[in-house]
């Protein structure tokens, strides 16, 4: 999946205060491409990250997703695009408590006119793929945080979007989880998903071919490693 | 210091209107339960006090009367060392005038002769004269003080006629009694001596017949019901022939004062009916605080687990949030009480009394204060165990977020509870409806009814003779009955066979244009002849009195006219001259299925009735001063045949709005409590609504989330308040006379609606959040 951003403008504005998230921000991520975006705490990573993601709208600028504008799209046509397409992978999980992993895991694919069967076959390729296949009946508090984080990607991948967007996915992570996670991201990455992650972590940032580092809502260094 | 209260005000608010919503209704629904639960109970002795009852079956028909035959409680006197006191009366009139000296006049609600043991059976306060003495003479009464304070000044010794009982006599207030309290079946009435009425209390000792008087008696303890009834029958089979008493199954029995008014059939339904509305406005309110204190549950949670940490034990916290629910209460039943009060008329016309008039009876603030104890046990020990019981980790954890079993619990309660209503509330509308439609077999349309009992025969003449100038007034007639009450039984017989009688419906005398005035149309013969008067022997029946002589000859003949018969009250043999299609007798309760039958008379009779051209405020207006130039200061009603019938209809009808009230509150409840639970419910779940949205989930599909989980609740709920419904309706039908059929669609049809109306609430409360945007609550997270 490709995407380009041109001028893209994110501001808050509260009754007294307007705070500018992101400003003018422009770049272009290639089909298969591992981003790493980087920047230190309030510089507006999560916030482009969710745009990017179509979570949110920005204020100004365009983003096209495989060519097509989407930066001023409904809520309900986000989501719609969102369904299949996109996948997410989020620092604290968010699992849902009440469900066990399997349903968790089978979440994207509700909204998907897919038959039954193929669903199950495919939920438990994800888990067995993740190794949490033994822990599919388990709800998300008996898990450990590296199990926790591996159901959310199976979750991410389970639909095969062509997009994967990683917010800080080892953050809650110790050391040896966080690099199994990194692994599944490059593995991810090599199958040719495209992978967007915002990380504060340099050795995470290895694994992505380009690293955008933010400073205060604008793009202030782009490194190609890979490139 | 209220800071309990002020810190989750809105919430606390909503907890407060429910409380105040369902207390408000409930209550004044238990003190009118209460109210008819405790007629008469204040005599001293009412334990041991019991009245006589006539019981009858005849023709396949049972029924039993509250008045006997004069001569019973004195006999059981006599004849039973056991019975301590007794007494009886008989009612002389209703909503009478009297006229005083000074040519005031009066509206008094009854008149009554009765025996000198009055009093003593009826122990209140008499000042005046001896109430022993006074209920002996000749001329003498006592009066209620409510009307001696109308007369005004000291009343006794005050002299009065009543013109429509008797138009020469003067009769002296001789002593004024304590009213007796209005949940009482003793009448508020002037009470004459038997003397002062000779001719109305001719028959007063006898055991047949004249079967018109309370008897009361009062026994010594322990004495049974049964020890009663035998010393009666005794009487009875001395002095009743045998053959009245088998031909009818005539019995005489007693029933304790205290049950007579509660175990009356349309006292006993309504007062079930009552308690269940009552019962489910006070849970539901109850239960609906429950739901929103359990949602409170999670944030004062760790409230109370930070009291813990300081050493705060278990019994104080209990305390604290037992203290917190009893202010919640005391502050609804004064807002209940306050609102109650504000619709004092409402009050009235619904539940027949005031509520000033409901809450000062007898100790129904005991009852009160039990059900506000109840109510705090659910509202106050529910809560205060749950924060006592949760360990202090998991308060502070937050674990304990969910109880969402125990709300949609709770939320079921309420929703069964809005179904019984919902469905009560078609059946009674549906009833309504079909005692509105029933066909009484005449014409009331334009019809207008002057009641002129008591007034004398010319007067009668001259107020017909005035009417008949009115333009609007086609044509004039009156009748000894009003058309399609209740009437007196008499004996029909053959003078073949004078031992085999039936007993037929009398409606006495009409004027020979009265079928034609109502739309009685003849099916057989014709009315009577011109020239007829009460000397001729003709009378008009009804066509099931085909039936009555097929019974009496063993032959049915379809052709009735020509063919004679003999008939109790009315001297010589009788020829049927035209027939018309049987009336709809009796009240809503009670339907009168004997052959009806009208004798003729030119005299004007006490029931006028009018043919109008028109019904409307101007016609009516000439009609009521046309009677009041004759009939000066009369209380003589003039109303719409209409309008009467309408009136017969009200019990209905007020039940009805009694619902439909219930119904407005317990849904209003009902609501309040499932917004409440779809709030926290969405404030729990706003991870979930966010990370499927993040999944592709629309905002519709999340909507359908919150929807399901309600209909796995509403659905079975509201089919089992159908069920309930269906039982409590069947109960509450039996009393009718026309009842309309228990039909599941109809009842199906208000739970759809009520679905509808859940649905859409909890669509409109989920659509909000459903549609905003995911990033909103992961951040939150």
């Amino acid at each position: 999946m490709e995407l380009q951003i041109k001028n893209l403008r994110k501001i808050f504005r509260t009754d007294s205060v307007e705070t500018v998230a992101l400003n003018d921000v422009s770049f272009t991520v290639t089909d298969g491409s591992f981003v790493a975006i980087m920047g230190p705490s309030g510089c507006g990573k999560s916030t482009l990250l969710n745009i990017l993601g179509l979570l949110d709208n920005p204020t100004g600028g365009q983003y096209l997703l495989d060519g097509e504008r989407v930066d001023n799209l409904k809520e309900s046509q986000r989501t719609r695009y969102r369904r299949g397409r996109i996948g997410f992978i989020f620092q604290s999980f968010n699992l849902i408590e009440e469900m066990n992993i399997r349903d968790n895991i089978m979440l994207p694919l509700n909204n998907l006119s897919i038959p039954s069967e193929e669903k199950k076959e495919r939920v438990e390729m994800a888990m067995k793929r993740m190794g949490i296949a033994h822990r599919a009946n388990h709800y998300p508090s008996q898990l450990s945080g590296g199990q926790q984080q591996r159901a959310a990607i199976a979750r991410a991948i389970v639909a095969r979007p062509g997009l994967i967007l990683a917010d800080e996915p080892t953050g809650n992570l110790d050391s040896k989880n966080g690099l199994e996670v990194m692994e599944l991201l490059s593995e991810l990455h090599r199958e040719g998903s495209t992978v967007i992650m915002v990380t504060h972590s340099q050795r995470d940032a290895t694994y992505a071919d380009r690293i955008i580092n933010l400073f205060d809502g604008s793009i202030v260094e782009t490194l190609n490693d890979r490139l | 210091m209220l800071k309990f209260f002020t810190s989750d005000l809105r919430r606390n608010i909503i907890k407060i209107l429910c409380l105040t919503t369902g207390l408000s209704i409930g209550l004044l629904l238990v003190a009118r339960i209460y109210f008819d639960q405790t007629y008469d109970s204040f005599f001293e002795n009412s334990d041991r006090t019991y009245l006589l009852y006539e019981s009858y079956e005849y023709d396949g028909n049972y029924g039993r009367v509250p008045t006997v035959s004069g001569g019973y409680a004195p006999a059981l006197k006599r004849d039973f060392p056991q019975v301590e006191k007794s007494t009886r009366f008989r009612i002389l009139s209703y909503d009478f005038i009297m006229v005083l000296e000074d040519d005031r006049r009066l509206t008094a609600e009854t008149a009554c002769c009765a025996d000198s043991n009055l009093f003593d059976i009826f122990n209140v306060g008499v000042t005046g004269g001896n109430p022993k003495d006074i209920l002996v003479t000749a001329g003498e009464c006592v009066i209620p003080r409510s009307l001696a304070e109308k007369i005004g000044g000291d009343a006794v010794g005050t002299r009065f006629t009543i013109p429509e009982l008797n138009d020469n006599s003067l009769f002296t207030i001789a002593g004024v009694y304590d009213d007796f309290p209005l949940n009482s079946t003793i009448p508020r009435a002037i009470y004459f001596s038997m003397e002062s009425f000779p001719d109305y209390t001719s028959g007063r000792d006898g055991f047949m017949g004249n079967d018109i008087y309370h008897n009361y008696v009062r026994v010594a303890p322990g004495t049974t019901v049964d020890d009663i009834n035998d010393v009666l029958n005794s009487i009875m089979v001395k002095n009743v022939e045998e053959n009245i008493r088998e031909q009818i199954h005539l019995g005489v029995n007693a029933g304790k004062l205290t049950s007579h008014h509660s175990t009356e059939d349309s006292i006993r339904i309504m007062d079930r009916m009552l308690l269940l509305l009552a019962t489910i406005l006070l849970f539901g309110a109850g239960l609906n605080f429950l739901i929103i204190t359990i949602g409170q549950t999670s944030k004062r949670s760790r409230e109370m687990a930070v009291r813990k940490c300081y050493g705060t034990s278990d019994f104080r916290i209990f305390a604290r949030v037992m203290g917190e629910s009893i202010f919640y209460l005391a502050l609804s039943v004064v807002l209940a009480v306050l609102v109650v009060f504000s619709f004092p008329d409402l009050c009235n016309r619904l539940l027949g009394y005031t509520p000033a008039q409901l809450f000062t009876t007898g100790n129904v603030w005991c009852v009160i204060t039990a059900v506000c104890l109840t109510l705090l046990l659910l509202t106050g020990a529910v809560p205060a165990w749950i924060y006592c019981r949760t360990p202090v980790a998991t308060a502070f954890r937050g674990n304990i977020k969910s109880r969402r079993g125990w709300k949609l619990a709770l939320l079921s309660v309420q929703m069964f509870a809005s179904g019984v209503l919902i469905c009560l509330l078609v059946l009674v509308a549906r009833q309504y409806m079909k005692i509105s439609e029933v066909d009484y077999g005449f014409d009331y349309e334009n019809t207008v009814m002057i009641n002129l009992s008591g007034i004398k025969q010319s007067k009668r003449a001259e107020v017909v003779s005035g009417l008949k100038n009115i333009g609007c007034v086609q044509d004039l007639t009156s009748a000894y009955n009003i058309v399609g009450d209740g009437c007196s039984g008499n004996m029909v017989w053959l003078n073949t066979d004078p031992s085999k009688f039936v007993i037929v419906a009398d409606n006495y005398w009409v004027n020979g244009n009265f079928f034609e005035l109502m739309g009685m149309e003849f099916i057989q013969g014709d009315t009577f002849t011109a020239d007829t008067d009460s000397t001729t022997q003709q009378v008009i029946v009804e066509k099931s009195f085909i039936d009555v002589l097929e019974k009496l000859s063993g032959e049915r003949s379809d052709n009735i006219v020509g063919k004679t018969f003999s008939i109790s009250e009315h001297d010589g043999e009788y020829t049927i001259c035209g027939v018309v299609n049987d009336l709809h007798r009796g009240d809503i309760y009670s339907s009168d299925d004997r052959a009806g039958v009208w004798f003729p008379t030119r005299k004007t009779a006490s029931v006028l009735y009018l043919k109008l051209t028109e019904i409307n405020p101007d016609n009516m207006a000439a009609i009521r001063e046309c009677v009041d130039s004759f009939i000066p200061d009369s209380n003589i009603n003039v109303i719409t045949v209409k309008s009467g019938i309408e009136a017969g209809l009200a019990p209905v009808r007020d039940f009805a709005t009694s619902v439909f009230i219930a119904v407005l509150a317990i849904l209003i409840i009902t609501l309040i409590g499932l917004i409440g639970y779809t709030g926290d419910e969405i404030q729990r779940r706003a991870k979930e609504i966010a990370i499927r949205k993040v999944t592709g989930t629309s905002a519709m599909g999340i909507t359908g989330l919150f929807v399901r989980d309600i209909l796995y609740v509403a659905i079975p709920a509201l089919g089992v308040g159908m069920a309930v419904a269906v039982i409590a309706g069947r109960h509450w039908l039996s009393q009718f006379s026309e009842q309309v059929t228990l039909s599941p669609l109809s009842m199906g049809a208000g739970i759809i609606a009520l679905l509808i109306i859940i649905v859409t609430v909890t669509v409109i409360n989920t659509l909000g959040v459903a549609s905003s945007n995911p990033v909103e609550h992961l951040r939150n997270e």
